[in-house]
């Protein structure tokens, strides 16, 4: 098409910003995950707590203890479950996803993950590596590729959904303090990272004869977010339509492979628990993904000689690294992609490019309920000295919302498995492939190196 | 090409309002494989993107082309 031929149109309609915070599921994980600490801390500090609410399954040895674990706490069990359903359900069914269908699913999802939960509680879990993360994706394939999930299981198997709202909750127990201390390392380190896998994908891509437009979208899943990453750069720069699909097939295996070789490498090599989270977030390629390799090696600490650092410096070292690192900037490299394929790329007949706006528009806002919950649960806590802060806060404000925290993470570490079906994704074919595979191999020897040699006393420091 | 750099006016609407362009999220979840898996339909970084039934690419909402037909 001319460029002579059309002009410029009046600013498109976009939805409103009050429009936005109901349409969006990253909006509802903030009312839910906000919902839930604030709640927990005006419990707190009337001399309650959720901690009757947050039950989890406690460590057992044999089958009879854990039936009478069941038979003694089945109503707190049913209680979080219509917790969790009310929740969900608000948010679904405000998003136009039918709520029936949902809460049939839903079900499912919640009466596995306890079984799942409680498996790993059993003492011989960790000698036969059966950590919930990875049973729960698992499991959560072998029903996908083999009987297939039912149709009325499908509707409350939301990845995306649950990891933004546990991701929430993780911010009320990170303090804001350590985002600050950390945050500009994890920039650093991610930028580097992110901008050699996007340049190695790009150019890979180029080199084999690959359209500009997928190299991109490509470059985008391995070097920032996942399939989140090429989504966002397929529409800003004008993807074919199966340039998406072919980018997130490819993110989708190299993810799940990830989520399985990572924290197993980091075993081997004796990975600090801080150094290997910073790995990993570095190196896998979804938040999703990434969380159920971190939370993996989290397991491994105390359990597993020579695996030093606190369980929970894995997944914070991850999500500093992949939320604050990488995601956060899915808009800047969506406006600069966008405008150098309108200005510098082949014509398409289709006209427009971004403006700033477009970076907070494509903002992931499930980060702001992140740094809100984080910064409110620092401040309250502020003023207790330790001694008061480990016999008080934790066990009535902080483990309450770590366990609603494993919760949400349990249903999106199986909802993986459940919705990845090898059949029904976009064959990519082999120069994509390649390309992509160029860049992971790249991606994983840098993040290795940036996290065990060049920052390793930082993120070690962070296990302590 | 900029947007602003055009000379004369054959369209006046955004692919937002377009007859040919589909962003609901239920459809872009079942158009688009595997955006479940570890994306969602729902989610922010999409904005309001869509696939666009003429073009057959996934665009903007703020595209706009010479095909542009009222819904």
């Amino acid at each position: 098409m001319s460029s002579d031929t059309t002009a410029a149109p009046a600013p498109a309609v976009q939805p409103s910003i009050w429009q936005e915070l109901f349409r969006k599921e990253d909006w509802w994980s903030i009312w839910i995950g906000l919902g839930l600490v604030f709640a927990a801390v005006a419990l707190f500090f009337s001399g309650s707590s959720i901690a009757w609410l947050a039950v989890t399954p406690k460590p057992w040895h044999a089958a009879p203890e854990l039936l009478t674990q069941f038979s003694e706490h089945w109503a707190q069990y049913l209680t979080l479950f219509v917790l969790w359903a009310v929740l969900f359900g608000i948010g679904v069914a405000t998003l136009g996803i039918p709520l029936r269908k949902f809460l049939l699913s839903f079900a499912f999802v919640y009466v596995v993950s306890i079984l799942i939960f409680a498996l790993g509680q059993w003492d011989q879990a960790r000698y036969y590596n059966l950590e919930p993360p990875l049973v729960a994706l698992a499991l959560g394939l072998l029903i996908a590729n083999t009987t297939g999930l039912p149709q009325w299981a499908e509707a409350g198997v939301r990845v995306e959904f649950f990891i933004k709202t546990g991701i929430v909750l993780l911010g009320a127990t990170l303090p804001f303090t350590l985002i600050i201390w950390a945050g500009p390392v994890a920039i650093l380190q991610a930028a580097i990272v992110s901008l050699v896998t996007f340049g190695t994908i790009f150019f890979v891509a180029k080199r084999l004869g690959l359209d500009r437009r997928l190299a991109a979208t490509l470059g985008a899943g391995g070097a920032v977010c996942g399939v989140s990453g090429s989504i966002a750069i397929a529409g800003a720069v004008g993807a074919k339509k199966e340039h998406a699909p072919i980018a997130i097939t490819l993110v989708i295996l190299w993810a799940i492979v990830m989520i399985f070789v990572l924290p197993l490498v980091s075993r081997a090599l004796s990975l600090p628990t801080g150094v290997a989270g910073a790995w990993i977030g570095t190196s896998e390629f979804a938040d999703a993904a990434g969380l159920a390799a971190a939370q993996t090696y989290s397991g491994y600490a105390g359990h597993v000689d020579g695996i030093t650092g606190s369980p929970e410096a894995a997944v914070n070292a991850f999500t500093l690294m992949k939320v604050i690192g990488r995601d956060v900037w899915i808009g800047v490299w969506a406006l600069v992609l966008s405008i150098i394929a309108t200005t510098s790329w082949e014509e398409t007949g289709i006209k427009g490019h971004a403006g700033a706006s477009e970076i907070w528009r494509r903002f992931p806002k499930f980060v702001l309920g992140f740094l809100i919950a984080s910064i409110a649960i620092t401040a309250i806590t502020h003023g207790y000295v330790y001694a008061d802060y480990k016999k008080t806060v934790v066990p009535q404000l902080v483990a309450p919302i770590t366990a609603l925290r494993t919760w949400a993470f349990t249903f999106c570490f199986f909802s993986i498995g459940l919705t990845t079906r090898i059949r029904d994704l976009a064959k990519a074919g082999a120069k994509p492939f390649w390309a992509f595979t160029a860049g992971v191999v790249v991606n994983v020897i840098l993040g290795f190196i940036l996290s065990t040699h060049v920052f390793v006393g930082f993120w070690t420091a962070l296990g302590q | 090409m900029s947007a602003s750099a055009s000379t004369s006016v054959k369209t006046e609407r955004h692919c937002a309002a377009c007859r040919h362009f589909d962003n609901a999220p239920e459809s872009l979840e079942a158009a688009i494989p595997g955006l479940r898996v570890m994306g969602s339909g729902y989610s922010s970084v999409r904005n309001a993107d869509g696939l666009c039934a003429m073009h057959q690419r996934y665009l903007s909402a703020a595209s706009y082309c010479e095909q542009y037909a009222i819904r």
